[in-house]
C-alpha cells in the first residue's frame, strides 16, 4: 500500500487534490462501492438544498476544479459510475475525478453544517421516542426529496434498489445514515477522512 | 511552564494540560502531556486520564469515525485488546457506546454518545492533531481497512473463474451456464503479487473459519440481511450455485455423502455454511470454497440480499435445493414478458442468426437432440444459458453457446450480483442432430 502520509505531488494538479493521498493499488480500477458511496452522498446533498447540482458546480469553481468538472454534463457522467444508477455505464472514475468529487462533497457539507447540526439531533430525538420522522418539518422535507430522487434515478432492476423502493423506512434510514456521513465530512480533516474511508476493504 | 489547551465544540470540550520541554526553545509548545479531560456538554459526563488513555482514545475514536464513513466497522479481533477505550454501535437507540476501562480492571465506565456528540469528539481530536503547538510529535495516519478484514466484492470478479454450469428445475436436472470473462487486469495482478498476497489467495480457495456457522447464525441472518423471496431469483441463484459447485467439485468419491445448509449472498458468494447430520466436513469443502466468502458485515455494507440452500454431495451426484422450498413453482421462469409482437419476432430471428452464424463457422457435430433455455436481453445478447437435461449439459461444448454467452449484458457479474439487472426474454433453442436449429420464445409469441 502506498504510504498515505506522502501524497504524490504532480505540479499540474490543483493544489487541493494533493491533500488526498493516492491509495488505489497499482493497476486497480476505482472501487465500485466507492463510486456508489460518492454518488449517494451527492444525492443527499441535492435533497438538502434546492439547486444542489448548480451549487456543486459553483463549489468546483471555487476549489479550482473546473478543469476536471467543467460543466453539468461531466458531473452527470461521473455520477453515472454509481452501479445503482438507471443510466449506469460500466465505467470507472479516475482517482483525480474521484478526488474532485470528494472535495466538492466536503465543501458543500461544510456549507450545510448548521443544517446538519439541526437535522441529526432532530432525527435522534424522534427515533428515541418512536415518533414518525415526518413530524419534523425540515427533516421530513429532506427525506421526501431524498426518496423521490432515489426512486427516479436508481435502477429498480437491482435487487437492493427494489428492496429500498419497497420500504419507505429503509430509504429514510439510508438518508439519515448519509446525513451522518456528511456531518463527518465537515470536520478539519473531513475530506481526508471521507477519501480514506472509500478504500476500506479495498487495500491489502 | 504549565500549558493548558482547550478545544471547544458544541457538544464536547477537550482539555489538554502539560508542560513545554523546558529547553526554552519551543516556548508555548505543549510537549509533555500530564492530564486530559474530555467533557460532554449535555450529559455533563467527564472522561479523564493521562497520556496512555489519550493515545487509546484518539486511536479508537478515529478508527470508529472511519467505520461510520465507510459503513465497515473494524472487526473486534483487530482492535487492541489492551486498549482502554472501545466504541461500539448501539443499534437499538441509534447511539454509540464508548467503553472506558482501566487496564487493571479497577474502574470502568460506559458513555452513551449521540452521533453529534461523537462527531464533536472526533473533531476536537482532529483539531488537536492539526495544532502544531500541542504535542507536535503526535501523528495519526489515516489508513483504510485492509481487505483481510473485509473481503470486498471486487476481488471475486477479478479472479479468473472457469465456465460455470448450473442446475434448477423440478428434478434438479436443468443446467445453467454463466461465463465470467476474466478481466484484463487479472494477469498483471497475479504477476505482481508478492509472496504474502499469494498465500492469501490460496487461503481464500478453502473455507475460512468465519464461514462455518451454527444454526444460531442462520437464525440471526434473517434479521440482518433481506431474504430473496421470489421464485425467479431463487431459481437463478440455485442454478448459479449448482453450476459453480458442479464444476468445482472435482474429487468425486462414490462412497462419501455430505449435506450442508448454506447461505448465499446475491453476489454469488458464500455467507456461511453448516454441515448437517454429522457430515464429514471434508467432502465438497474445496468446491464450497470456490464460491468465495463474503463476511456478513461486508454483505450488509454492500446491501445484498441472501437465500439459503441445502446442498447434498451424495456419492458423485450433486443436489441443490432451496432450504425453505419454492413459493409456488420450481420451473424456471425469468421471462420479463416485455418484448411483444413484431419486436419479439425480430428478437427471436436475431438470436437464431447469431447462433447459426457461430454454429456454421465451428462446423460442430450434434450427437443427439439438445435443448437449452436462454435468457436474452432486449438488445439480443444471450446472458444466460440453461441446459434442459444432462445430455445437453454434457454436449454443451459441441454447441456454439459457450462462445456466445455474455452474462454482463444483463448485469450479471459474479462477485457483484448473480441476478440479472436487465429484463430478459426466455427463449428455447433446440439443436437437432441433422444441424437444424430451432429457436422459439418460451412463453410463446404474444
Amino acid at each position: 500500500m502506498p504510504n498515505p502520509s506522502s501524497p504524490s505531488v504532480s505540479p499540474g494538479q490543483p493544489y487541493l487534490l494533493q491533500n488526498l493521498p493516492d491509495l488505489l493499488p497499482e493497476g486497480k480500477v476505482f472501487p465500485r462501492r466507492a463510486q456508489q458511496q460518492i454518488d449517494l452522498l451527492l444525492l443527499a446533498l441535492e435533497a438538502l438544498e434546492l439547486g444542489g447540482s448548480e451549487l456543486m458546480l459553483r463549489s468546483a469553481q471555487k476549489l479550482e476544479l473546473t478543469e476536471i468538472i467543467p460543466n453539468r454534463v461531466v458531473l452527470w457522467r461521473l455520477r453515472r459510475t454509481n452501479p445503482w444508477r438507471r443510466s449506469h455505464t460500466h465505467g470507472h472514475l479516475t482517482p483525480t475525478e474521484a478526488k474532485a468529487l470528494v472535495l466538492i462533497i466536503g465543501d458543500r457539507a461544510k456549507n450545510l453544517l448548521a443544517l446538519l447540526r439541526q437535522l441529526l439531533p432532530a432525527a435522534q430525538h424522534l427515533r428515541e421516542r418512536n415518533l414518525p420522522l415526518d413530524s419534523h418539518f425540515r427533516l421530513s422535507e429532506y427525506l421526501e426529496r431524498f426518496r423521490a430522487h432515489f426512486r427516479s434515478r436508481m435502477n429498480p432492476r437491482r435487487v437492493r434498489v427494489t428492496l429500498y423502493n419497497q420500504s419507505k423506512q429503509d430509504l429514510n434510514e439510508l438518508a439519515i445514515a448519509l446525513l451522518e456521513k456528511l456531518l463527518f465530512c465537515t470536520g478539519t480533516v473531513g475530506t481526508q477522512r471521507l477519501w480514506v474511508s472509500l478504500f476500506d476493504g479495498e487495500v491489502s | 511552564m504549565n500549558i493548558r489547551r482547550q478545544y471547544n465544540l458544541p457538544n464536547c470540550t477537550l482539555t489538554l494540560e502539560g508542560f513545554d520541554d523546558g529547553s526554552g526553545k519551543l516556548l508555548d509548545t505543549l510537549t509533555i502531556l500530564s492530564n486530559v479531560e474530555c467533557r460532554f456538554t449535555t450529559s455533563q459526563k467527564v472522561l479523564s486520564g493521562g497520556k496512555i488513555f489519550f493515545d487509546h482514545l484518539v486511536q479508537a475514536v478515529s478508527e470508529y469515525a472511519q467505520g461510520i464513513l465507510s459503513g465497515l466497522q473494524r472487526p473486534p479481533e483487530i482492535l487492541d485488546a489492551k486498549g482502554q477505550v472501545r466504541l461500539e454501535t448501539a443499534t437499538a437507540t441509534y447511539t454509540h457506546h464508548l467503553h472506558w476501562q482501566q487496564p487493571d480492571g479497577s474502574a470502568a465506565e460506559t458513555l452513551e454518545l449521540t452521533t453529534a456528540e461523537l462527531f464533536d469528539l472526533t473533531e476536537a481530536i482532529d483539531q488537536f492533531l492539526a495544532d502544531g503547538l500541542t504535542l507536535p510529535d503526535f501523528v495519526l495516519p489515516l489508513t483504510p481497512l485492509s481487505r483481510r478484514h473485509c473481503v470486498p466484492e471486487e476481488s471475486f470478479a477479478d479472479r479468473a473463474v472457469p465456465p460455470l454450469v448450473g442446475v434448477s428445475g423440478l428434478a434438479l436436472t436443468a443446467f445453467a451456464l454463466f461465463f465470467v470473462p476474466a478481466p484484463e487486469t487479472t494477469r498483471t495482478d497475479s504477476e505482481q503479487v508478492s509472496s504474502g498476497e499469494e498465500t492469501e489467495q490460496l487461503a481464500s480457495a478453502t473455507l475460512p473459519d468465519t464461514a462455518l456457522w451454527t444454526e444460531a447464525d442462520f437464525n440471526r441472518l434473517g434479521e440482518t440481511l433481506p431474504t430473496i423471496a421470489t421464485d425467479r431469483d431463487l431459481q437463478l441463484m440455485q442454478a448459479y450455485l449448482y453450476g459453480t459447485l458442479d464444476s468445482a467439485w472435482t474429487e468425486r468419491d462414490t462412497t462419501e455423502n455430505a449435506s450442508y445448509r448454506l447461505a448465499l449472498g446475491t453476489d454469488g458468494r458464500l455467507l456461511g455454511v453448516q454441515p448437517l447430520a454429522g457430515a464429514a466436513v471434508t467432502t465438497g469443502t474445496t468446491a464450497l470454497g470456490e464460491l468465495g466468502h463474503t463476511p456478513e458485515v461486508a454483505a450488509i455494507a454492500n446491501e445484498q440480499a441472501m437465500a439459503q440452500f441445502r446442498v447434498n454431495f451424495a456419492g458423485n451426484v450433486l443436489e441443490v435445493s432451496p432450504w425453505d422450498g419454492f413459493q409456488s413453482s420450481s420451473e424456471l421462469d425469468f421471462d420479463s414478458r416485455e418484448v411483444e409482437g413484431e419486436a419479439l419476432r425480430q428478437l427471436i430471428q436475431q438470436v437464431k442468426d447469431t447462433i447459426a452464424a457461430e454454429f456454421d463457422r465451428e462446423n460442430a457435430t450434434i450427437p443427439q437432440t439438445l435443448a437449452y433455455t436462454l435468457g436474452v436481453t432486449n438488445d439480443g445478447a444471450i446472458a444466460i444459458v440453461v441446459a434442459d437435461n444432462n445430455a445437453a449439459k454434457t454436449a454443451l461444448d459441441q454447441t456454439p453457446l459457450p462462445a456466445l454467452v455474455e452474462p454482463a449484458a444483463a448485469g450479471i457479474v459474479p462477485g457483484e450480483t448473480i441476478l440479472p439487472t436487465e429484463p430478459l426474454t426466455q427463449v428455447n433453442v433446440v439443436f437437432q442432430p441433422n444441424g437444424v436449429i430451432e429457436v422459439s420464445p418460451w412463453a410463446g409469441y404474444r
